[in-house]
């Protein structure tokens, strides 16, 4: 580890990307590893997708900008390994287990090291509480006449997570399941035929529709709603969560190193940090649960603070295969604009 | 060319507001800041204060004005070669200057970094090809801006007279057919400049630091900041073009070159409406 | 209008030909520079519309993209539907205010229009989409005034998030186009053919129809066009304001290739790409056919 470290500080810098600062706490997670290893730390194309990630580890190669860690979904960290059909061939990760691999399950890490989940969020309803009296417990009251044009997704569910998720939460709430995403598509079509649906992007391009009560009620991951109540605070806004009765959906991200970084032990020493209790707690304190919270919480690592800011899951939520999510993902962009539209 | 003045001052006013309406409502929201009823210029202070706001807008505005260089010495010559030798062709390569509106950005970029890796890095890994890939973004209203102001003009007269006075082409470039196609090229420009520092999509996946990447980059902690830096970014984008309009502008010139004839440069009043040579020529 | 050097004169002699085609070489650095900048790069990427996801060779992407049971078909309508409808709303209303604008001959008045407008049809995305929003969107200022003064549009029918708003904002950033497009050849009609006319007996309405209007046909059918493929390639603003729920094959392309949710479907979002080349082309060639038309009388 030591070796490591000097190593990294001989590199002096780091290349990240697509980590928005108020996403899970990625703000002072780069702050904060900047200045203990004293290295500069880059977040270049920062509200960029995982396509794009992967996309700039193939065409960045040489150029200073190339990223040495990406944070992408699960079907992304897959390709990573076996390439994306039309984009690029084969490996583009390189092998690392951290210290602390073994903490983490079976099912949520490629068995060679290439990749590892790193932290989830749960579907969560996020409410004005200042105008919504009675807080949104079941995703059917989100059918009521108070909200009406109130109700948005973060972002387009064909390009976002965080909107595929949503359509995907509500399957799993109105006899759907995670085989079966029919159900949640028309449960937003019903939404939009009551008119509560509100199209625009509540979420995934900053939270001004909130702030100027265009939309009443989003649907996102909770620690984007965590950040929300934060900001929508300090503008006057009391912003509420739920997790709303019924089968919560989760859904993981995952880290890798890339093949071509420039700066391989920065990299290296980036997942040491981010696996060790520090850098899960900084994830947990943005309202992201990590991947290794089972045995933080054995160990008594984990901080209780972070971890009684989230909201309590009324069971331990859903999380979809590979398989299973890509069937989903077909569908919802082939259905999504005839329910909707 | 008189229109009615109600029916002007009727047209104006109705665009007018459909212009300021939503702008003033954008303004309105920066100002409130979240405190209701008390308007304050706290997300301006804020938004104005985040570091790195001087890099950027560095970076964005001398790819902005190397866009509009390379666009000017691109089409201009372009446009009039084409409209003065080949006028059948005009339609086609009119056709060809739309095509970078039917390939969506992304491709663009995905091909540009995938076909010319190899190339340097001075050339591929600085906000250099960032110029070079504006000029193609605003070619389809580049080109048209400065076409319309070429087929505004009588260019064969012009040529025609010019030559027939002795005058070199370098002479009748600069002297008789650019002053003429000022507001053209006016056009292009602002139009160069305006995109090059309001284009995000393929600034931020290439990883460069251009003004508006900036503005997203620390719009995040705020609505009104982010709010108030848009306004502030269009607002900067517009002085940028005042001043270059100014520039464009010279002063009134009159020059007895060497066949005798008095030329004006420039009418400052109708811009884009000027007298033929032949009409002033005095032999 | 000179006829002398523009026409085409017939004269002997195979150096002449030669000639010109050496001649032509003035187009060649603009083509050049399209070529190394547009056409080889799109090119690379688009080539990939005809790889299945085992890398072979194979048209199923294309036969995806044309089937009736997809919904691309649908969105390449939507998509067409609505830049042609803004193209054409803004083409007539941007005419009606060029021609207001030109009767003002104050030239710092001017200065200030022209450079707005080459600001305001640069506006998109999201800033664009928020100010929309907090103008006509359900929490909106003018919505409330309106609700206030007794018809909620929201109640009526009205949404700013859908064909109709996007058709809307989009006037936004066209009309200052057409603005800046279309000022040169309005301002080229010759006070000295208005007066000319009228002395001739012709009242204003006859000078329009028989002369101002087919001079302007040209230059209005070239910015129309630039419109109608500007409208199409939107899509940062019908992004923000409707999330997909209007289906349009930039925002569509997007999501296969450079999205969060989808990572199987590159070669799909090529073949979408593939598509909008089509439609250029096409819409190029009819736009070269109908110039040649409109400008025969002119030349």
């Amino acid at each position: 580890m030591t070796a490591l470290i000097a190593a990294a500080k001989k590199e002096g810098t780091i290349n990240l990307t697509a980590d928005p600062v108020t996403w899970a706490n990625y703000g002072t997670i780069i702050k904060d590893f900047g200045h203990k290893y004293g290295l500069k730390v880059n977040d270049f194309n920062p509200n960029g997708t995982s396509a794009e990630e992967l996309s700039e580890i193939v065409l960045d190669k040489g150029k200073g900008n190339e990223p040495d860690v990406v944070d992408v979904g699960p079907s992304f960290a897959i390709d990573g390994v076996h390439g994306e059909p039309g984009v690029f061939k084969g490996t583009i990760f390189a092998k690392y287990k951290s210290l602390e691999w073994n903490e983490i399950p079976a099912a949520w890490k490629n068995s060679e090291g290439y990749w590892q989940y790193d932290y989830s969020g749960v579907m969560a309803i996020g409410y004005n509480a200042d105008v919504i009296k009675t807080p949104p417990t079941t995703w059917q009251s989100l059918l009521n006449p108070e909200f009406k044009n109130g109700v948005g997704l973060s972002n387009n569910p064909t390009s976002s997570n965080a909107g595929f998720s949503a359509v995907y939460a509500a399957a799993l709430n109105t006899g759907g399941s995670l085989n079966n995403i029919l159900p949640g598509i028309n449960f937003f079509k019903q939404l939009n035929a009551v008119g509560n649906y509100n199209p625009v992007e509540a979420g995934g391009a900053g939270d001004a529709p909130m702030a100027d009560k265009t939309v009443l009620a989003t649907l996102d991951w909770t620690y984007n709603q965590l950040s929300w109540v934060k900001e929508l605070k300090s503008v006057g806004i009391t912003w509420k969560i739920v997790i709303p009765k019924g089968t919560p959906y989760a859904s993981y991200y995952a880290m890798a190193i890339s093949k071509y970084a420039a700066h391989p032990a920065a990299a290296r020493l980036f997942i040491e940090y981010m696996f060790s209790p520090a850098g899960q707690n900084l994830w947990l304190e943005g309202g992201a649960v990590p991947a290794t919270i089972t045995a933080m919480q054995k160990a008594g690592t984990v901080s209780k603070a972070a971890e009684a800011a989230i909201p309590k899951l009324p069971k331990p939520p859903a999380l979809a295969t590979n398989a299973q999510a890509t069937a989903a993902k077909a569908l919802v962009v082939s259905d999504w604009a005839s329910a909707v539209g | 060319m008189k229109t009615g003045r109600t029916f002007r001052w009727v047209a104006l006013g109705l665009l007018g507001l459909f212009v300021i309406a939503p702008m003033a409502a954008s303004i309105q929201f920066s100002l409130e800041a979240g405190y209701k009823g008390r308007l304050s210029l706290t997300a301006y202070s804020q938004a104005l204060a985040e570091p790195g706001l001087g890099g950027s807008l560095l970076t964005s505005v001398k790819v902005a004005l190397g866009a509009m260089g390379i666009t000017l010495v691109l089409l201009v010559p372009t446009v009039i070669f084409v409209n003065l030798r080949f006028p059948r062709w005009r339609a086609v390569l009119d056709a060809i200057s739309l095509l970078p509106l039917g390939v969506p950005a992304v491709v663009i970029v995905l091909g540009v970094l995938g076909s010319y890796r190899s190339l340097p890095n001075f050339f591929t890994g600085t906000p250099v090809i960032l110029a070079f890939i504006y000029v193609i973004l605003a070619m389809p209203y580049t080109y048209r801006a400065i076409d319309s102001g070429v087929r505004s003009i009588d260019l064969h007269t012009l040529v025609d007279a010019g030559r027939s006075m002795g005058a070199g082409w370098m002479k009748l470039f600069s002297r008789v057919l650019l002053p003429n196609l000022r507001s053209g090229i006016l056009a292009a420009a602002f139009l160069t400049v305006a995109l090059s520092l309001g284009e995000f999509a393929i600034a931020s996946i290439m990883g460069f630091t251009t003004f508006p990447v900036w503005l997203v980059s620390v719009e995040g902690n705020n609505p009104y900041v982010a709010v108030a830096l848009s306004i502030t970014a269009l607002l900067f984008t517009w002085i940028l073009l005042v001043a270059l309009a100014f520039a464009g502008s010279g002063r009134r010139r009159r020059t007895t070159g060497a066949f005798g004839v008095e030329i004006v440069d420039e009418i400052e009043e109708k811009e884009g409406l000027v007298p033929l040579p032949s009409a002033e020529a005095t032999t | 209008m000179s006829v002398a050097s523009g026409a085409r004169v017939k004269r002997a002699g195979p150096g002449t030909r030669r000639r010109r085609y050496l001649s032509a070489i003035g187009v060649v650095p603009f083509l050049a520079y399209v070529g190394f900048f547009l056409v080889v790069p799109a090119a690379s990427v688009m080539v990939q519309a005809f790889r299945d996801n085992n890398g072979g060779l194979s048209l199923s992407n294309l036969s995806t993209v044309l089937s009736s049971q997809q919904p691309w078909l649908h969105s390449y309508a939507t998509s067409l539907e609505l830049s042609a409808a803004s193209a054409a709303i803004a083409g007539v209303l941007g005419l009606v205010g060029t021609v207001a604008l030109v009767s003002s001959p104050n030239r710092i008045l001017r200065r200030l229009v022209t450079t707005a407008c080459g600001v305001l049809a640069n506006t998109g995305g999201v800033p664009l989409a928020f100010a929309f929003i907090a103008t006509i969107g359900n929490a909106g200022v003018a919505t409330h005034l309106l609700s206030e003064l007794g018809f909620n549009p929201y109640n009526n029918g009205f949404s700013l998030y859908s064909f109709t708003g996007l058709v809307i904002v989009y006037l936004y950033f066209l009309l200052p186009l057409v603005i800046l497009l279309m000022l040169p050849p309005v301002e080229a009609l010759r006070k000295e053919w208005r007066e000319a006319a009228a002395t001739l007996g012709a009242s204003p309405r006859n000078y329009w129809q028989k002369v101002g209007l087919p001079v302007l046909t040209p230059p209005f059918i070239a910015t129309l066009m630039v419109l109608f493929m500007d409208a199409f390639a939107a899509y940062a603003t019908a992004e923000a304001l409707t999330t997909g729920s209007v289906p349009l094959v930039p925002i569509e392309i997007g999501a296969l290739l450079a999205g969060n949710v989808v990572s199987n479907s590159a070669n799909l979002g090529d073949a979408l790409g593939f598509g909008m080349i089509v439609i250029v082309g096409v819409a190029g060639a009819l736009y070269v056919f109908v110039q040649r038309k409109t400008s025969r009388w002119l030349r």
